[in-house]
């Protein structure tokens, strides 16, 4: 009876452990499939962030003004605008915009705390408000008026 | 034993998975807070970015002088802000150049918080012109700006004011000048500096007749926006009454006529000058008489200068001459009742009579002459006369004249007229319009006159004025060495004897009174001639300046005596009236 009883704890014992080894097995590997696919994830979303927030940092230390506007013929109408970085960060200007209609077009860089004039063809009235629209590669803006 | 190993098989999973959720926890706390401090980033750039905005805002930088040195623009910079501001460009744009130029450089002044900084573009290599209109922006590096104009004072008219204190003086007296000027050029905050210019004229010549400066204006004025300056003169003036002292003020280098005038006025002090009458004006009335009214078949010239005070027209209707004799004897006639006339102005025959004896007159009820306002009108006739008992002689006769007007009746009286019981020249003193002393000329009634219209002011100018005997009888005259004498009024100026052939040379006398006096004498007798005798002394004068327009006496008479025997006074008078007309 003692063998007997023996014998049959040996069997209902090596079930046991490999079934406990199993699921050990299974936790650890999806355990590890979770972790290194969170810390994909986790490392993704941070590259992410941290490029979203370098860019509104950007944007917010974007500072420029509309420093001049000269109206003046050569051959030709022309305007020559003056644009000065009175930011800490280095520009780049895009777009300009006259009464709401694009004039000039490109990439003019601005670098910090200097100045730069963007020369175009443009027809002006004299003594006419002329609406200044400027704006940047990562999207600020200069509105102002200056008379012709 | 069974059961304690069993429970820790079951728990080894379960181990394993906890230190797998604890991982994947932490990296997402980790995560978690990395994103709020990327916020944070976002959020201190703001606010920095809100603070770099407010400094800026504390900039006050303001252009409060522009003007040109050393042949640069010489700029003060003011900083009325609590923030330090650095200027970096500096815009130049000449705005009187066509079309406008613009020139910019780059410069480097920090203007500290509630600072100035004086002399910016003395360095510039640009040449400013003092001239020329400049307008001037600058740039500070934060973005703001400050600008300003520069306007030559040759460019910009400039409200200015004149004032002569008192503006009547009496001779000898200070005058003040006050020159009041503005500066209210709208589009410039600077100063404005000038160099007061002050001139001064008097109107009239000679000897006693000055305007000295006392007190002088000073050199330069600077006058800050929007301020009065009042730079002082003092004169002391010295003249006749009636001379105009005019003060023209300006600045070097004034825009072409910016300039103020004022005038003041050397008057004469009278016992009264509050004197309230009935009426606001009456008529001036001035009389030109023959002396002697020789007794002859032929005419003496009476006339009767009237002039019009106010500033309508008047209408005259008549005009009487009335001689009244000491004599009690009835034949006493200066002229008879119904005496011959000849009509000179107005030339209408019926209109002049003797309606009695000793009396003169023209009528014109129906229609009478109209003398537009300030308009002087003479009425000329040449009368007979008639004669006085023999052995009789009336040297002085009172002479009334008397004006009939629709302002009223007038009369004026003081004059007199000679007469001799024997023959005696027709002696006459008036103005003529040239040097021609015949009968196409001086002896011509039609240039017979009493008075002058329309003067310009200020302008020279020539009178003539003759010493006749008018009657043909050449056995009646007045002797050589008979004067002819002329007082020009105070404010004439510049008296000048340019005829006067049957004279000696004339003498020109200034008065103390402003009176310039000529006096000629006559080199033969007056007279003597079958045709009659006229002799012109022609003269010109800068006429005066009144300020409004003015009438003027000249008085004229002769100083002499006839070759009657006994001889008798020759000493005719007329007082003949000059209108200056102001435009």
């Amino acid at each position: 009876m003692a063998l007997r009883g023996r014998r049959t704890h040996s069997r209902r014992g090596l079930s046991t452990i490999v079934t406990s080894v199993m699921l050990v097995a299974a936790v650890a590997i999806m355990g590890s499939f979770l972790v290194t696919w969170s810390n994909s994830s986790f490392t993704a979303q941070r590259v992410a962030i941290a490029n979203q927030t370098d860019t509104k940092i950007n944007l917010i230390r974007e500072s420029f003004v509309i420093e001049d506007v000269w109206f003046y013929t050569q051959g030709v109408q022309k305007m020559n605008v003056t644009l000065r970085n009175t930011g800490d960060v280095a520009i780049k200007v895009t777009h300009i915009y006259i009464n709401n209609t694009q004039v000039w077009t490109g990439s003019q860089a601005v670098n910090a705390t200097k100045v730069a004039e963007i020369s175009f063809n443009k027809n002006w009235n004299a003594g006419s408000p002329q609406s200044m629209w400027v704006k940047t590669l990562r999207g600020s803006e200069v509105k102002q008026v200056w008379k012709s | 034993m069974k059961r304690k190993s069993g429970a820790q098989r079951k728990g080894l999973s379960t181990v394993v998975a906890g230190v797998f959720m604890i991982i994947v926890m932490a990296s997402a706390v980790g995560v978690t807070a990395w994103t709020m401090q990327q916020q944070d980033r976002v959020t201190d750039e703001i606010l920095s970015k809100a603070n770099s905005k407010l400094s800026r805002l504390s900039e006050e930088l303001e252009i409060s002088g522009v003007s040109i040195a050393n042949k640069k623009l010489n700029i003060t910079l003011t900083n009325d802000g609590g923030s330090a501001a650095r200027a970096k460009t500096i815009y130049i744009v000449n705005e009187t150049a066509v079309p406008k130029q613009q020139y910019s450089y780059d410069i480097d002044y920090l203007v500290d918080g509630r600072a100035v900084v004086k002399n910016v573009g003395q360095t510039l290599a640009f040449t400013a012109k003092n001239t020329t209109s400049y307008s001037v922006r600058v740039i500070t590096e934060s973005g703001s700006s400050a600008s300003a104009e520069y306007l030559p004072v040759a460019s910009t008219p400039i409200p200015m004011t004149l004032y002569v204190i008192p503006p009547t003086i009496t001779t000898g007296e200070n005058v003040t000048i006050l020159y009041a000027v503005t500066n209210n050029v709208t589009n410039s905050n600077s100063p404005l500096t000038i160099s007061p210019k002050i001139t001064s004229s008097i109107s009239c010549g000679g000897v006693g007749c000055t305007l000295t400066k006392i007190t002088s204006a000073p050199g330069t004025v600077v006058i800050h926006k929007g301020a009065t300056a009042l730079i002082k003169e003092v004169y002391r003036a010295d003249g006749p009454p009636s001379t105009v002292m005019t003060f023209n003020a300006s600045y070097t280098g004034a825009k072409a006529g910016n300039y103020v005038i004022d005038k003041g006025t050397i008057i004469v002090v009278t016992l009264s000058q509050g004197v309230v009458t009935s009426i606001a004006t009456k008529p001036d009335m001035y009389l030109i008489l023959p002396g002697p009214f020789g007794k002859s078949s032929q005419h003496g010239l009476w006339g009767a200068v009237v002039v019009n005070p106010t500033n309508s027209t008047m209408k005259v209707s008549r005009v009487l001459m009335t001689a009244f004799t000491g004599s009690h004897t009835g034949a006493t006639q200066v002229v008879q009742s119904g005496c011959a006339t000849t009509a000179i102005a107005p030339s209408t025959a019926s209109e002049w009579s003797c309606p009695h004896d000793n009396q003169i007159q023209w009528k014109r009820l129906g229609s009478p002459l109209t003398l537009a306002a300030g308009e002087i009108y003479t009425f000329l006739v040449r009368a007979q006369p008639k004669g006085l008992p023999a052995g009789e002689e009336e040297p002085g006769a009172t002479v009334t004249a008397t004006v009939y007007t629709d302002i009223g009746v007038f009369t004026k009286t003081g004059y007199t007229v000679g007469m001799h019981s024997i023959s005696e020249p027709l002696g006459n003193v008036y103005m003529t319009d040239s040097t021609d002393q015949g009968t196409t000329g001086a002896l011509n009634n039609a240039k017979m006159f009493g008075h002058l219209n329309n003067i310009s002011p200020a302008t020279t100018r020539t009178f003539y004025v003759v010493f006749a005997d008018l009657d043909t009888n050449s056995t009646s005259y007045v002797n050589a060495g008979g004067r002819l004498i002329i007082n020009v009024p105070p404010g004439f100026a510049n008296v000048t004897v340019t005829f006067s052939s049957l004279f000696s040379t004339p003498t020109v006398v200034n008065r103390a009174d402003g009176i310039t006096q000529i006096i000629g004498v006559t080199t033969g007798n007056t007279g003597d001639s079958a045709t009659g005798e006229a002799k012109t002394i022609a003269f010109t004068a800068v006429t005066p300046s009144p300020g409004k327009d003015t009438t003027y006496l000249m008085f004229a008479f002769i100083d002499g005596v006839t070759n009657s025997n006994p001889a008798f006074s020759a000493g005719a008078v007329a007082e003949m009236a000059i209108e200056i007309d102001v435009p």
